[in-house]
């Protein structure tokens, strides 16, 4: 193998690569760290599998305008990705450099200067992915950017524990040929956060798509797209089929390269989040944001010398200063209650008294810390008193406490940003 | 309906009744806790319901963890905070403790406010269990030698009256796969699978002995060593166990042929003070071996109680002759100074069948010593040309 490339360009192509096969590989996987690099006459294709993301990117002048790429004896060899970034990066001051296999290692030489050489060891294993789907159940093509955002909107919520595997995933949606949305939401059982993009045009081909990304897979997928250039990419989806030895996996179209997403097995529904989001609550109010940072940091002090194992807060729907008000009470003990003034919206809606709910603290300050720069937010709710009506011998069910955070309008993309966390209630 | 329920006892039976709650449950979120969950982490989720109209259903495998200078004050406190729970879980939440090993009634007693307590057995009689290996084998029309069933009911406790009621489960489902498509059990489908229990080996072993079955015995102590990881140190401590229990059956003999009172014999056998080896090589020195600050019989009273037939086995002192014992006794110990002091496996495979053979019977005094006196006599006769 002999080729040359421009260094700096090779080094922005081989980027995902390094990304999938060390930066978020899974740990002691057989592959982690490993790029193989096969040398054609028209492009240089990378292949690296972190385990539970592949990637094959097939590099040439077509997809890096200036890789200015020249094969000059074909072959393929396996080297450390953390060695290839490394010397790459030791010749800075050099632009082209000539890639060669030799004796077994792989030689980088500046292609003017002949004497200035880094050399590594190479690998005998190749680094071999499961095979990518042939056909596939499901295909939208989106755009990156509202994508990329969509994830990072709801990267925080997967649970964290395995003893919630179900929940270590994020689900994606694109529904509606018209009237387009995508939709991504995670949870971790007790709490979700769901982030809704409308518009007209947003989905290109007009398709509808379900697929649920494992938790795991989240990071490498933003990152590999963050670098990414192209502004449409393709989500594609395939089922497991045995004869041709292909795993169900999720698939990822950009910049010409194919990243393959696995693991999915476990993860074959999710629950129906529309009954949530769209359900008509009796008690809708508005306060706002900005007046919740100063409750978040109250109720992050409450929590410094308790040593209970629950800490809930309750917040009560009630007169303060001859106005309606929430009253905010972290449920530990020598606290005074916190008040928040409602804030007039003629969506607003309230039945009933002896309206309250009470929560994990911690959802509280996650609405803070998750809900943006400032606006309204909306709070959704029916009283926890319901639960005294229900009899001893059923289930103590309600609709969780569902807030919406203010509409974001993107005029210059022409699309609708929604941002929504529901969470349940506490019996404590 | 319940909010909590403890399952202990044996897996077939927890297993059962979790399947049962969550059949009965139908549409549930599961959560599963161990020890590597914070206390305060499980604490606040099982107070909560559900975001979708559904059951939750938590099991506790292990206990949840919460700091504590040691282990035993951690469950103290863990429980101590899962009963002050207990009032706060929501109907349609169920807490099910799954094999943790509770078993303060206190905790039992709050439990049972809002759930119930499942205590399985964990132990069943040899007499129950060998009727319900013959009762799963007949149902799947499998015949059996009834042998067959007492060898591996016998292997889970070869002294005890009772077994345990897991280990028994899974003996059953292994000897069923073992003989999978063949329609009967043998004997010998027994002791192939139940011979990774070395006591069970050991005790067979020593039945087959005394009923003089060389063959069976062979194979059964060939199988075993086949298996076993130092062939080399695992027959020697096989040698030195037969040693061991000949010795102790020519000291018994000795006592009935002069026609002591068991009690007496035992008493003089159990006087018999174990001794342990300290130092290496030529710088060995002998010392009784304290257990427990005490200084330890060679020979436990159940043992002796058993050799004697005062316990619930049968005696096998009258399958040996006191001349059988004295030869049997000499042929293990040449043979354990042999292994000592350096064979190879095929002589050490050799030293076994002379040991079995002459166990059994079939090396007599008559037909090896005798014969050997016999046959020097002759020579001795031949070379002075006279007779003595």
């Amino acid at each position: 193998m002999n080729f040359e490339v421009n260094r700096k360009t090779f080094l922005r192509a081989i980027a995902p690569s390094v990304e999938v096969s060390s930066t978020n590989a899974v740990k002691d996987f057989k592959y982690e760290n490993l790029i193989t690099i096969k040398a054609e006459e028209k492009n240089i294709v990378l292949t690296a599998f972190g385990g539970m993301v592949s990637i094959i990117s097939p590099i040439s002048s077509e997809n890096f305008d200036s890789l200015d790429y020249k094969c000059v004896e074909e072959g393929s060899a396996t080297v450390y990705s953390d060695d290839l970034v490394t010397f790459l990066q030791s010749l800075s001051k050099h632009n082209n450099v000539n890639i060669i296999l030799e004796s077994g290692q792989l030689k980088i030489e500046s292609s003017t200067s002949k004497s200035i050489v880094r050399r590594m060891p190479t690998i005998d294993e190749v680094v071999v992915p499961p095979n990518c789907g042939i056909t596939f159940d499901q295909d939208v093509v989106v755009n990156r950017e509202i994508f990329v955002k969509g994830i990072e909107s709801v990267e925080f919520a997967p649970a964290f524990e395995e003893k919630m595997f179900s929940y270590m995933c994020m689900l994606f949606e694109a529904i509606g040929t018209t009237d387009q949305e995508l939709r991504f939401s995670a949870g971790s059982g007790g709490r979700f956060a769901v982030k809704s993009v409308k518009g007209k045009n947003i989905i290109i081909n007009k398709q509808e798509a379900k697929m649920i990304f494992p938790k795991d897979s989240l990071k490498v997928v933003t990152k590999l797209l963050q670098g990414a250039t192209s502004p449409l990419i393709s989500v594609k989806s395939a089922e497991a089929d045995q004869i041709n030895n292909i795993p169900n996996q999720i698939i990822l179209e950009f910049d010409g390269m194919t990243a393959c997403i696995f693991g999915l097995e476990h993860f074959t529904k999710y629950p129906p989040l529309n009954n949530i989001i769209t359900h008509k609550y009796s008690n809708r109010i508005f306060t706002s944001l900005e007046d919740w940072r100063d409750i978040s940091k109250t109720i992050e002090g409450t929590k410094h010398r308790w040593d209970n194992s629950i800490h809930n807060t309750e917040i009560v729907l009630e007169e303060y200063e001859g106005d309606l008000a929430i009253k905010v009470t972290p449920k530990t003990k020598n606290i005074s209650p916190s008040f928040i003034k409602l804030v007039d919206d003629e969506n607003s809606t309230i039945i009933g008294d002896n309206l309250w709910f009470r929560c994990n603290s911690d959802y509280i300050r996650e609405i803070v810390a998750q809900g943006g720069s400032g606006g309204k937010i909306q709070f959704n709710f029916e009283s926890q008193s319901i639960l005294d009506e229900i009899p001893d011998d059923k289930p103590k069910q309600m609709k969780p406490v569902l807030v919406k955070f203010s509409e974001d309008v993107d005029k210059p993309n022409d699309v609708v940003n929604n941002f929504y966390m529901f969470f349940t209630v506490s019996n404590k | 309906m319940n909010k909590v329920v403890v399952l202990e006892g044996n897996v077939v039976e927890c297993k059962g009744e979790l399947d049962k709650i969550k059949r009965t449950l139908a549409d549930y979120e599961l959560f599963s806790f161990d020890e590597e969950d914070d206390i305060d982490y499980v604490s606040q989720i099982i107070s909560e319901i559900s975001c979708f109209g559904q059951y939750r259903l938590f099991i506790i495998k292990r206990l949840p963890s919460i700091e504590a200078p040691d282990l035993a004050q951690a469950r103290v406190k863990v429980l101590g905070r899962f009963k002050k729970l207990f009032p706060s879980i929501p109907n349609g939440n169920l807490v099910v403790f799954k094999n943790v090993g509770l078993s303060a009634e206190s905790f039992f007693k709050e439990v049972k406010k809002y759930g119930e307590v499942h205590n399985f057995d964990k132990k069943m009689s040899k007499s129950d269990a060998k009727s319900k290996v013959r009762k799963f084998l007949e149902r799947r029309k499998i015949i059996f030698e009834p042998e067959a069933v007492d060898l591996i009911v016998d292997s889970l406790n070869i002294h005890g009256l009772d077994v345990n009621i897991d280990k028994l489960y899974i003996l059953i489902r292994k000897i069923y796969n073992y003989v999978a498509g063949k329609n009967k059990i043998t004997k010998e489908d027994a002791y192939s699978v139940c011979d990774t229990s070395k006591d069970f080996i050991i005790w067979t072993f020593y039945n087959l002995l005394d009923e003089k079955d060389p063959c069976s015995s062979l194979d059964l102590i060939t199988d075993h060593l086949e298996n076993v990881k130092n062939f080399q140190v695992e027959s020697t401590l096989l040698i030195q166990s037969m040693v061991w229990r000949y010795g102790l059956l020519l000291l018994a003999k000795q006592g009935v042929n002069e026609e002591l009172a068991k009690d007496m014999i035992a008493k003089k056998i159990s006087d018999i003070i174990k001794l342990e080896a300290k130092g290496r090589a030529w710088n060995i020195k002998m010392s009784c071996k304290l257990k427990e600050g005490k200084i330890a019989p060679e020979y436990s009273t159940n043992m002796i109680n058993s050799t004697l037939g005062m316990g619930y086995n049968k005696s096998p002192l009258p399958f040996y002759s006191f001349e059988q014992l004295l030869l049997i006794y000499y042929v293990l110990v040449k043979i354990l100074i042999k292994i000592r002091s350096g064979c190879t496996d095929a002589e050490i495979r050799i030293a076994f069948h002379i040991a079995i053979l002459a166990i059994c019977g079939k090396i007599n005094k008559k037909n090896t010593i005798d014969g050997v006196l016999e046959h020097k006599k002759a020579l001795y006769r031949r070379q002075n040309g006279r007779n003595i």
